[in-house]
């Protein structure tokens, strides 16, 4: 790092000639004149390495004590490096020009990143903000980050909280989503416990409410099985809940046919390289279009930052075509069951939830170059569902209860 | 001589009361890190260096510093700082 400083600020090596070049060397460190590397050269000289306005105040120690003199053995640095360039007008002009234009192109956004968001999409964010009249390539210096976080805030109710901070060209938006509020559980909400799905019952367990359903009743979907209404007494309405078991079954097929195309990459590959300026697309190639007849497209964009983080309006793009041909291959109806059993398998687990399959039976057909895989299945899973019953339902339940 | 008496005093009074002589008294630091770096405070200029000795003057003594590629790393009014290769590092008063 002070390397780096000694570079940008510039710096000397210097010889003090002098008959005692110690005495040279104390009238320097009292004189405060910074100075490291210090070596005594053969002839006895000292050779030490000191920054541009070290530098100075050596000649004017030197001049006022007139103990030593100063010759420059090497000059390095920013400051040096300019000063050999003062006569290059037009490379100083590009310089300076260049500097203006970066420093310009830092009031304009030209990178929006979105943060802290989970459900609710950037797209959805970045619209909203582009509504507002944030968007790339807009002038900082045009937009209220609170009044443009407020109006987001009315615009996307899922959010609950966002910030805007503007890191020179890059704008930082950070978000944070509302919680969903939990279920309540409310003993005073009349529900009752219905079939899921349609099976026979092997188990009911009764937490609250009244049974309906006893093992080895047959169901369909929507049946009530434990009621809401409890006929004891003069009789209550309760937040019916349980759990109910039943025996089910499936039957899903699935079919697949004998041919299937495939992609083959020939190893032929195309490179397209292309600017993005403010969203603008600037193509650094002569012919468009894509250059196979089947091909996949790869891009992949580099946004180019100055050290230090700041971005620039630049992204250096290219796209990737690889050719491919399409080639029809036979499946084997081994391999064709094999898959789709597979598939069948995954998606009856998706639907059983709690519960196990019991047995299973695969059956395949394969007619016209297609196979068809059906399976069927017996399973044993909890079928109850909770909900909260409506004023008809409640009236309904109070008059046909069946009597304890 | 009187001086010389009244920073004995001062050094004396200063070890009583357990307080760092090199805060006020001017009385020399030397810190040695490893074998490759000195660092003198209260230094009061060069008397001599080269590749092989360097010797700094100090209010009272004489640190006298042997090794080998000796280099002034740096160097202030007050401060000094030796790297090289240090093989031995002696006081003269």
């Amino acid at each position: 790092m002070g390397s780096i400083m000694n570079a940008l600020r510039g710096w000397a090596r210097v010889e003090l000639a002098c008959r005692y070049s110690e005495r040279a060397v104390n009238i320097c460190a009292r004189n405060h004149v910074e100075f490291w590397d210090l070596k005594r050269t053969p002839e006895g000289a000292a050779q030490m390495s000191v920054s541009l306005p070290g530098y100075v105040k050596l000649r004017q120690v030197a001049r006022e004590t007139g103990a030593f003199t100063v010759k420059i053995v090497r000059r390095s640095g920013a400051p040096f490096f300019l000063w050999r360039l003062r006569r290059r007008y037009v490379l100083l002009a590009g310089l300076l020009l260049c500097v203006l234009l970066t420093g310009l192109s830092s009031v304009f956004i030209w990178q929006i990143d979105v943060t802290g968001n989970q459900d609710v999409p950037s797209s959805k964010i970045l619209a909203a903000l582009k509504g507002e009249g944030v968007d790339i390539g807009k002038c900082v210096l045009n937009i209220t980050e609170q009044r443009v976080a407020d109006r987001i805030l009315l615009q996307i109710p899922e959010l609950s909280f966002i910030t805007l901070n503007n890191h020179g060209s890059r704008l930082e938006v950070i978000v944070r989503e509302k919680r969903p509020v939990p279920e309540l559980y409310d003993p005073d909400i009349p529900t009752a416990v219905f079939a899921r799905k349609a099976g026979i019952i092997t188990e009911t367990t009764v937490l609250e409410g009244w049974r309906t359903a006893e093992p080895g009743d047959t169901v369909d979907v929507g049946d009530r099985l434990i009621a809401s209404w409890v006929p004891l007494g003069a009789g209550r309405l309760t937040h019916a809940s349980g759990s109910v078991w039943a025996r089910t079954w499936y039957e899903m097929s699935m079919e697949m046919p004998l041919k299937v195309s495939r992609k083959t990459y020939t190893g032929e590959r195309s490179k397209r390289l292309f600017l993005l300026f403010g969203g603008k697309r600037i193509n650094l190639y002569f012919l468009g279009g894509n250059p196979y007849a089947g091909c996949d497209k790869i891009t992949v964009y580099k946004k180019l930052t100055l050290p230090g983080g700041t971005v620039l309006p630049l992204t250096v793009a290219r796209d990737t075509f690889e050719e491919y041909t399409l080639r029809t291959e036979e499946v084997s109806p081994e391999e064709a069951e094999r898959v789709l059993s597979a598939r069948l398998t995954g998606l009856l687990e998706e639907q059983i939830g709690q519960g196990w399959v019991v047995s299973r039976d695969f059956e395949t057909r394969a007619e016209d170059g297609l196979v068809t895989v059906t399976l069927r299945a017996e399973c044993v899973e909890e079928i109850g569902l909770e909900r909260a019953l409506t004023p008809e339902e409640i009236a309904a339940e109070k008059a046909g209860q069946p009597q304890p | 001589m009187r001086k010389d008496r009244g920073g004995k005093a001062l050094l004396k009074v200063s070890e009583i009361f357990d307080l760092p002589g090199e805060a006020g008294l001017g009385v020399p630091r030397v810190t040695v890190t490893g074998a490759h770096h000195v660092h003198i405070e209260n230094h009061r200029g060069l008397l001599e260096y080269g590749p092989e000795t360097i010797v700094a003057s100090c209010p009272g003594l004489l640190v006298k510093i042997r090794g080998a590629a000796l280099e002034i790393a740096a160097m202030s009014d007050l401060e000094l700082v030796v790297t090289g290769r240090v093989s031995g590092v002696e006081f003269v008063s």
